[in-house]
């Protein structure tokens, strides 16, 4: 066999401090520099589950709540069933769903939106409940129909609870997608899988997931505050009174 | 459907793991249920035992709101993952650590519920106590820990339920609980690993419900009398609703879906095609547009060598013009091979010696010495099977038994057999194959005659480190692990020749190699060609020291070998 005409380099890994930090899987915040750009794509689909099945999980949430709003009776039974799968473990779910969805990002989506549905169910629900009877009331002698009630007096008057459910939702749902990747889904936890006793790692993406949580976290409160500005007069009157 | 049917069976009868050798599912689910439950109890034991009095303190006295409120949101977003792997990051593995990882999970919501019942215990309670001449700490006990009870009940109840769930990922960390057959499916199989993610699931629903109606047998009976009375009734009918939500779980899995078909797919390994250059005299892989119709998925274990190897092939075919995709870390040998068999990846690379042993139940008294008969024998074995085994690679990476500097030196450790009259005091760490390999726990039991104090499974990618932790006196390693020489581990020598010669052959699928035409295998051997036993120290450092990704270090191989451009 003829040899090759180049060669695989050989380092030598005997000397030099940043190395040798990274080489005994330590904290190394020149390295985590030079590789942050490896956390980008993974935060991208971290971001990616998290908002889609936050998303996913209003839509249904909503629906139901609208539902149960009418029907009263249903708002037992409904908490009964998300309850439950409230309580299974998401990496138990991740599995459970591979027979039936194979591995991927719908997989993940699945599981993550089963997990949103009784926070936000919740909140919707007392959302609704919290409106006052006058409003509705009002609206009513006005000559409102059931869905102009429904849109233009009492969803913009839950606002704050539903709100709030959705930060909850968001910050669970960063937290638990850590585990997608068990479902082929990809995500930081992924990255710290990858590398599980490397400091640095475990650091940058254990911190991505929570700035992230973080971060939509202060976005929705945000949009709440864009969404309410009555709220805003409110409390400025207040506080002058 | 069936394949529920078959996890079912996985959880009520033991059988024969998948390659034999150990015994699985049924019975000895015991111990790992045993475990978890340990696990759980002795982490919310501890969890409560500190935040209910630091909370009935906080909110008898009325301070710390910000602390009690803001840590309950805090740690909903720390996940549960991350804290795992910080401790087995900055503390190493075990039982210990595990628990404290939990206990820190488990805290919150036991404060915050506390503190938020006793702010909330009726004031005119308290006012009344205090007019009775009550001592605080008579009202505590007497007044406000029993009107809180119920809250604090549930927060016990959420943490529990959290436990339960995050004690599932605790293999990781060396701690074989239910998730083991989860997080190890190749030991146990897609039966195992969904029968584990049943148990699991049906736990969590249990402890949830136990804990529920301890709840409201903890309700004081003033509170109670005031409630409606047809309240009670909703016990049974979440326990109707606990059996319906495995169908919902089904229903929801067709509701949701079609918002979010043809998302993320899985990545390609993203190789540009190269430029075809006239060059002669060169090892230039050449770009030949006839294989861009060809479809190769390359698959790899779950170990750093493994991924590279499986890098370097994916990066190689790429640039001879194949399309290429990429399904790295499969799991174990085991896995990997059902994968090639059901089609699910073209080829992937398999150490001669694991073949002989895993695949084809070579005795130990028959492996061949020498790393040619190795091969030939592997090959005509596969051949069977519709397998091709590609020329191997001039390195061979063995499983080694190894143990620190200091462990060799207090016990006279040189050959594996010097460990007969320790090991009965020795813990030994391997992957959750190497119980039912010959070349790992199942040989040194059988060729050695050792038994060794206990055997715990562990991730790979933890197998230095349970040693460095001292978590392991001798723990299973590869010969090409650039930690040996950083660690200076002793390597033990294999005097009763357990281990075969182990080239690395990649596998193909016959079918798919009469299909890609001749320039699939030359490219093969013209990358193998370069794969020495210093080359795949030095690759495996520049993951496993350098951090860097295993494409990026295959991309250099190809590179730096003069391979491509």
């Amino acid at each position: 066999m003829t040899p090759l005409v180049a060669q695989l380099q050989i380092q030598d890994r005997g000397s030099g401090s940043e190395q040798s930090c990274v080489a005994n899987d330590g904290f190394c915040p020149g390295w985590i520099v030079d590789n942050f750009d490896r956390y980008l794509h993974p935060l991208w689909q971290h971001v990616y589950l998290s908002v889609v099945a936050v998303a996913c999980g209003f839509v249904i949430a909503f629906a139901l709540a609208v539902l149960a709003h009418r029907r009263r009776w249903l708002v037992g039974p409904i908490v009964g069933v998300t309850g439950v799968l409230y309580t299974l473990p998401s990496i138990a779910v991740f599995f459970l769903l591979q027979p039936i969805t194979g591995r991927g990002a719908l997989t993940a989506v699945i599981a993550l939106t089963a997990y949103t549905l009784l926070i936000l169910f919740r909140n919707i629900v007392a959302g609704f409940d919290n409106v006052p009877s006058d409003a509705v009331d009002a609206a009513r002698g006005m000559g409102f129909t059931d869905r102009q009630v429904l849109w233009r007096v009492e969803l913009p008057l839950a606002v704050p609870e539903i709100v709030a459910g959705l930060r909850i939702a968001a910050t669970t749902t960063v937290g638990l997608a850590t585990l997608a990747f068990f479902a082929g889904a990809g995500g930081l936890g992924g990255e710290i899988f990858a590398q599980i006793t490397f400091k640095s790692n475990v650091v940058v993406a254990g911190l991505l997931c929570l700035a992230l949580a973080i971060a939509l976290d202060v976005l929705l409160l945000l949009g709440q505050r864009l969404l309410t500005p009555w709220r805003r007069a409110g409390i400025a009157e207040a506080v002058t009174r | 459907m069936s394949q529920f049917g078959d996890a079912i069976d996985f959880i009520l009868h033991t059988r024969e793991a998948r390659s034999g050798g150990a015994e699985v599912g049924g019975a000895e689910l015991l111990p790992m249920l045993w475990t978890h439950l340990e696990l759980t109890g002795v982490s919310i034991a501890i969890a409560t035992l500190v935040a209910v009095p630091l909370a009935l303190w906080l909110g008898h006295v009325g301070r710390g709101e910000l602390l009690a409120t803001s840590l309950a949101n805090v740690g909903r977003a720390v996940p549960s993952l991350a804290l795992i792997a910080f401790f087995v990051a900055y503390l190493g593995v075990g039982f210990t650590n595990v628990t404290l990882a939990l206990v820190l999970l488990a805290i919150p919501p036991i404060l915050t519920n506390t503190y938020v019942g006793v702010r909330q215990a009726d004031r005119d309670a308290v006012d009344a106590a205090r007019g009775m001449g009550m001592t605080g700490v008579q009202i505590v006990r007497r007044v406000e820990l029993p009107l809180a009870l119920p809250l604090i009940f549930g927060g016990v109840r959420t943490s529990v339920v959290n436990v339960i769930a995050t004690a599932t990922i605790a293999p990781l960390a060396g701690v074989v609980t239910l998730g083991d057959p989860i997080i190890a499916g190749g030991v146990y199989g897609e039966d195992g690993r969904l029968g584990a993610a049943i148990l699991v699931a049906l736990l969590a629903v249990a402890a949830e419900a136990v804990f529920a109606l301890a709840q409201r047998a903890v309700v004081p009976r003033g509170i109670r009398l005031t409630q409606s009375p047809h309240r009670r009734h909703r016990t049974m009918r979440r326990t109707i609703l606990a059996l319906l939500a495995l169908l919902v779980l089904g229903v929801v899995a067709s509701g949701c879906g079609s918002d979010d078909d043809g998302s993320t797919g899985t990545a390609a390994a993203s190789t540009a095609a190269p430029a075809t250059q006239e060059q002669a005299a060169s090892d230039v892989i050449q770009s030949n547009p006839d294989n861009a119709s060809t479809k190769v998925v390359v698959g790899s274990k779950n170990f750093t060598e493994q991924k590279i190897l499986g890098e370097i092939y994916a990066q190689a075919l790429a640039a001879a013009g194949y399309t290429v995709d990429t399904e790295l870390n499969l799991g174990d040998e085991k896995t990997a091979l059902k994968a090639l068999e059901d089609g699910q990846i073209d080829a992937y690379p398999e150490y001669t010696g694991t073949a002989l042993l895993s695949f084809f139940d070579v005795p130990t008294d028959e492996l061949p010495k020498d790393p040619a008969a190795a091969f030939e024998q592997v090959k005509a074995d596969f051949e069977k099977d519709g397998i091709v085994a590609l020329p191997p690679t001039p390195f061979t990476s063995s499983n080694e038994v190894a143990v620190t500097r200091e462990t060799a030196d207090r016990l006279g450790l040189a050959k594996i057999s010097d460990l007969e009259d320790h090991a009965g005091d020795l813990v030994l760490y391997g992957t959750p194959e190497c119980r039912q390999r010959l070349d790992c726990l199942l040989g040194l039991e059988q060729v050695y005659g050792l038994t060794f104090k206990k055997f715990v499974p562990v991730d790979p990618a933890l197998r230095h480190e349970v040693l460095e932790s001292g978590d392991a006196d001798v723990s299973i390693v590869f010969t090409t692990d650039p930690q040996i020489e950083r660690n200076d581990e002793v390597l033990l020598e294999d005097d009763k020749g357990m281990f075969p010669p182990y080239n690395s052959t990649l596998l193909v699928k016959q079918s798919l190699l009469d299909q890609a035409g001749p320039d699939f295998q030359a490219t093969v051997e013209l990358v193998n060609r370069g794969l020495t036993d210093e080359a795949l120290q030095e690759l495996n450092a520049r993951v496993d020291l350098d951090k860097q990704t295993p494409e990026e270090v295959a991309t250099a191989y190809l590179r730096e070998s003069g391979f491509i451009e």
